[in-house]
């Protein structure tokens, strides 16, 4: 079986980089003095940054920019390509790297990131996991309407009522299962909060659009899964 | 012993059969349950179908060169049944539920479905057609071919030597494909997927919280699509490629050995460029990552 994965420790390491917001620290904060685990793992996170701190800065091996900037000059309609602002050297290989953000890129266009990067927006993933009672169907992201907002309302009547059927058979799983199940449904529900979040600051955007309408397919792919072996 | 079991020879099995003893409660579906001791033999022919389900343990299917089902189990096996329903033989443990370490010897051509809530499942050699569904357990598939679908809900996916239309589903684990050709679609809520020397017409690799990592190369003509939502995506393909490449992430950056060059880019829409003849298409997306296309 595979190991355990816990939302904390993903946010532990921006938490040490000072990366979260005054609410998300928090809530590390009050995660840490409940968890030994999380705690231990912190205080692993420290040595290791102490040791990092402690090491020399070693210079590249040789500048690869001019490589960059010469299989980008030989581009036969250079003319006609977006003018991407050059930056520092690309720190791997020969590749060009960009860097798009959505937030950003209405007034960024494409910037060659070369050692840079736009600062994310996204949000955390919500706290810890959910309990079975704690649990409303679809409650985290429908609308007031009950509906999931730019989604045809019988897409949400559907998932509310598959996972409501799912949550109504785990009592008969294991606990393990039945812990791994939810904090499944947790990872889904975050990315569907998230990308309605990001659809929200950027109504237009059609990846958006396409990456919320494959989540919520993905739920639903998720429930009729688990709804099957469930009655297995 | 062997034991046959073919169509219309139900009837024969009504009767006790020498030195084996019934199970109680009939199989699924009505029909007698014949008990495997260990090296019980049950000749099968083309059309007939095996299925395991209820299983808890472990189970390794491998290949025999007969027409026959071996059965032999390891330490702490209980003692299973088999039960024919037409074409479909049902192997099923007492009281419906059975436990242990069993190994089945099968023909190569026998297509097997299996189902259980927790079952560790190993198949080796299989070409008529494997499924497997389990709620937990880890599944390693290899030299398999045909149609092949694996599903474990809490459990890792290994499959190697792979040619077919492969569905791999490891929804809290990771799945690692290598060396597979064909039809190929892997996914996971919470897991990586790495798929190693991959070449297929139709190849996707999805998952939500993790990374997807492909070393291989796509046919003309050929989808390869890579997607997470909280992860980064890494595409290693030869140098000689041609594809229409398509990349998209809300918050991330991409990295090309390839050249790019688009004549329009909006916000908000995936960033379109081909590379070579463009007779492939290539979709690269992140929600939150890093997104890379490489040359090995």
């Amino acid at each position: 079986m595979n190991g355990r994965h816990d939302p904390w420790i993903d946010r532990l390491s921006e938490f040490l980089d000072g990366d979260l917001s005054p609410r998300e620290a928090q809530a590390v904060e009050e995660h840490l003095q409940a968890c030994p685990s999380c705690r231990a793992v912190r205080e692993d996170l420290e040595e290791v940054r102490r040791r990092a701190r402690a090491l020399p800065d070693r210079e590249p091996a040789r500048d690869l920019w001019p490589d960059v900037r010469e299989r980008l000059g030989e581009d036969p309609l250079a003319e006609k390509i977006i003018p991407l602002k050059q930056g520092r050297p690309a720190s791997t290989g020969r590749s060009a790297r960009f860097s798009f953000s959505a937030p950003q890129a209405a007034a960024a266009a494409m910037v060659l990131l070369a050692g840079g990067w736009l600062a994310g927006t996204t949000l955390a993933p919500e706290q810890g996991s959910v309990t079975l009672s704690d649990r409303r169907p679809n409650a985290e992201f429908v609308g007031l309407d009950g509906n999931i907002p730019g989604f045809p309302g019988a897409l949400s009547r559907e998932l509310a009522s598959l996972e409501r059927r799912v949550l109504e058979g785990l009592d008969e799983l294991e606990p393990t299962t039945r812990a791994t199940l939810l904090r499944n449904l947790d990872v889904i529900d975050r990315a569907i909060r998230e990308s309605l979040d990001a659809l929200s600051r950027e109504p237009g955007s059609d990846y958006l659009r396409g990456h919320l309408g494959g989540a919520l397919e993905r739920k639903r792919a998720y429930l009729e899964r688990m709804s099957t072996l469930m009655e297995a | 012993m062997r034991i046959l079991l073919s169509l219309g020879a139900a009837a024969a099995l009504a009767a006790p059969v020498a030195d084996a003893p019934r199970m109680g409660g009939g199989g699924p579906g009505g029909g007698p349950v014949v008990e495997l001791a260990p090296d019980t033999v049950v000749d099968v022919g083309m059309g007939d179908e095996l299925v395991i389900e209820t299983w808890r343990g472990s189970l390794t299917v491998r290949v025999g060169e007969d027409d026959e089902v071996r059965m032999a189990g390891g330490a702490g096996v209980e003692t299973p049944g088999l039960a024919r329903s037409g074409s479909v033989l049902r192997l099923v443990g007492a009281e419906r539920r059975g436990s242990g370490d069993l190994v089945l010897t099968v023909p190569r051509w026998l297509p097997v479905r299996i189902h259980s809530r927790s079952l560790d499942v190993e198949v080796d050699g299989m070409g008529g057609g494997v499924t497997v569904e389990v709620l937990e357990g880890d599944l390693r598939l290899a030299s398999v071919t045909g149609s092949v679908e694996a599903s474990t809900l809490d459990g890792e996916i290994e499959v190697t030597d792979a040619d077919g239309d492969l569905r791999l589903t490891a929804l809290d684990g990771d799945v690692t494909l290598r060396r597979a050709t064909g039809q190929v679609t892997v996914q996971s809520s919470d897991g990586d997927l790495e798929l190693e020397e991959v070449e297929g017409a139709e190849v996707s690799a999805v998952t939500v919280d993790g990374d997807v990592v492909f070393r291989g190369g796509v046919t003309p003509g050929g989808v390869l699509s890579l997607s997470t939502h909280d992860g980064d995506v890494s595409a290693w393909l030869p140098a000689e490629l041609g594809a229409e490449v398509e990349v998209s992430t809300f918050d991330g950056s991409f990295q090309s050995d390839y050249r790019v060059q688009t004549r329009s880019f909006r916000a908000g829409s995936p960033l379109h460029f081909t590379v070579g003849d463009g007779s492939a298409r290539i979709v690269l997306q992140s929600f939150d990552g890093d997104i890379r296309l490489l040359t090995w």
